[in-house]
């Protein structure tokens, strides 16, 4: 069984990293400014520092949304968190494990009756809410000042490539290392849930740890061209500058919500913190691809396109509940 | 650094580029000049050689260039245009080259009356062609390229009524054979030509500052 729901886990981690190197590269890919093998291997190396060096800080609030009893209930979760993710990248539509996971979480709670502790729900959604806000503000000043100073300190046009570059990499290395951060925490999290050694006998979290991040860089391979090509050109054709920009603004506004060290900053300085959830990356990104969009009076974005998004943010942890619910069901006949 | 140094070079050989098409110009204004006064002679052929050795060089650096852009993976969103206004300026130089082997054929007489004009119109044309290439080097720089841009249209024009007035006056003023002046014509339109594919670029580089403005 354990073997079970490690493998499980792994899917789970696959699809993750097949969607959600769009999240971290996926305008630099497709406006062409990083390669696709080369963008996996960073993102690969970045999610597992990520996620051994500040994975731990989401996890509680994981835990406290579902208390998971068997592996096969994590099976479960995870499995119909993996499903509904896969169908995403096959739509070519950017999603989240977060938000996959806590729809099969309260799936799951639905189904056993137990308490839900919904403040929590609703601090995580109002965090994805404000995630997004944060990311298109940070990218609407970012390149607004950019376009100032570019204007009276041109940069010639190779010379502005390769600065481009650079950033693109510096950037997308910093957002893996956040998404290892943030998202690692939400798959691990149900194994903190139930005793490692009661359960896993011989195999300890880290080790779990390195199973999922081993998963979600061999899942960055497989990363779908058709989120990369939604993110990268069909929402808003975004140029390298620009692609640069959603990026530093989604990297900017995951390290609110990722890192403690932050945190403890602000709260000696007596200022409002952010609460340390699980934020779904590709809403982030959406909303600092909008906050870009914007510097343009919105013209441009394609709105279609945004709305099919939008809804499947809406139906996503739906979705993946009601399956949940489906497959414990089964399980019960 | 490595890396800087590879943009660097790229760079160096598309000023380079660039440089042999306004020195090519200067090139064509000596030997038409020449021609003026000696007709075909050893010192216009031999400029008229240089002008094809530098229309050689340029032909491989356009070519070094377009395979740089791509091996390297450099400015993917704009490359396309880019080399789409490398080669749109190569034509500027095969067609220096192509006039003055028309010339080195065909061996037309001209007239004294027109050649002062002729030459003002040369020298213009080269000047509008000069003032493009100024204009790619500072779009390539990030620079503003309005000034420059305006300046290729107020040239062209310019060339359009000395080469309006040269043919009227090939035409109208001078007892010429019908032979000749068609010849002439055909000559004078070949060099008016320049001017308006410079300003046909001076367009797509316009259109490439503003695609590409951040």
């Amino acid at each position: 069984m354990t073997e079970i729901a490690l493998i499980g886990i792994m899917i789970l981690g696959w699809s993750l990293g097949r969607n959600n190197l769009s999240n971290l590269f996926g305008t630099a890919i497709g406006t062409g400014m990083v390669r696709l093998k080369s963008a996996a291997m960073l993102a690969f190396v970045f999610i597992f520092m990520g996620a051994f060096l500040s994975g731990s800080a989401t996890t509680s609030s994981v835990l406290a949304l579902g208390d998971l009893r068997t592996p096969l209930d994590i099976i479960t979760v995870m499995i119909s968190a993996a499903i509904v993710l896969e169908l995403l990248s096959r739509c070519g539509i950017p999603a989240s494990i977060v938000q996959t996971i806590m729809g099969a979480l309260i799936g799951w709670n639905f189904f056993y009756r137990a308490k839900i502790d919904w403040e929590l729900v609703l601090q995580m959604i109002a965090a994805w809410f404000w995630a997004p806000l944060i990311a298109a503000v940070m990218a609407f000043i970012l390149m607004r000042k950019i376009r100032k100073v570019l204007f009276h300190h041109p940069i010639p046009l190779f010379l502005r490539d390769r600065l481009i570059r650079i950033g693109l990499i510096l950037v997308g290395i910093w957002a893996a290392y956040t998404l290892g951060a943030n998202n690692t925490g939400v798959m691990t999290g149900p194994f903190f849930s139930i005793s490692a050694e009661t359960i896993f006998g011989t195999f300890f979290v880290p080790v779990v740890t390195f199973l999922i991040c081993l998963a979600i860089g061999i899942g960055c391979f497989w990363a779908d061209k058709k989120v990369i090509t939604t993110v990268g050109r069909k929402l808003f054709p975004l140029s390298p500058t620009e692609a640069l920009v959603v990026m530093l603004g989604t990297a900017l506004s995951m390290t609110c919500f990722s890192m403690q060290f932050l945190r403890n900053v602000l709260m000696d300085c007596h200022l409002p913190t952010f609460p340390l959830v699980p934020i779904p990356v590709s809403n982030v990104m959406i909303g600092a691809i909008c906050g870009i969009s914007l510097t343009k009076g919105g013209n441009g974005l394609r709105w279609s396109v945004l709305g099919r998004i939008l809804v499947s943010w809406l139906l996503v942890p739906i979705m993946a509940g009601f399956i949940c619910c489906l497959f414990l069901w089964i399980r019960g006949i | 650094m490595e890396l800087f140094k590879k943009t660097k070079l790229l760079e160096t050989k598309i000023n380079t580029f660039l440089n042999n098409i306004t020195h090519c110009g200067e090139l064509l204004t000596l030997a038409l000049q020449c021609y003026f006064k000696k007709e075909i002679c050893p010192e216009f052929m031999h400029l008229r050689e240089k002008v094809s050795g530098l229309e050689a060089e340029n032909d491989s650096l356009r070519r070094e260039v377009e395979n740089q852009l791509y091996a390297q993976l450099l400015l993917p969103d704009m490359r396309s245009d880019i080399l789409r206004l490398i080669e749109g300026c190569d034509k500027i130089i095969n067609k220096y080259e192509t006039d003055l082997i028309l010339i080195s054929i065909e061996q037309p007489k001209i007239p004294k009356e027109i050649q002062k004009a002729l030459s003002h119109m040369i020298i213009t044309n080269v000047q509008c062609v000069s003032t493009l290439m100024d204009s790619v080097k500072a779009a390539m720089a990030g620079k503003s390229i309005t000034e420059n841009i305006h300046s290729v249209s107020i040239l062209e024009h310019q060339v359009d009524l000395q080469a309006m007035d040269l043919k009227k006056c090939v035409f109208q003023e001078l007892k010429l054979p019908l032979a000749r002046q068609l010849q002439l014509k055909e000559f004078i339109y070949s060099l008016e030509k320049i001017s308006d594919m410079a300003e046909d670029m001076a367009d797509v580089l316009s259109v490439f500052v503003v695609k590409h403005a951040i």
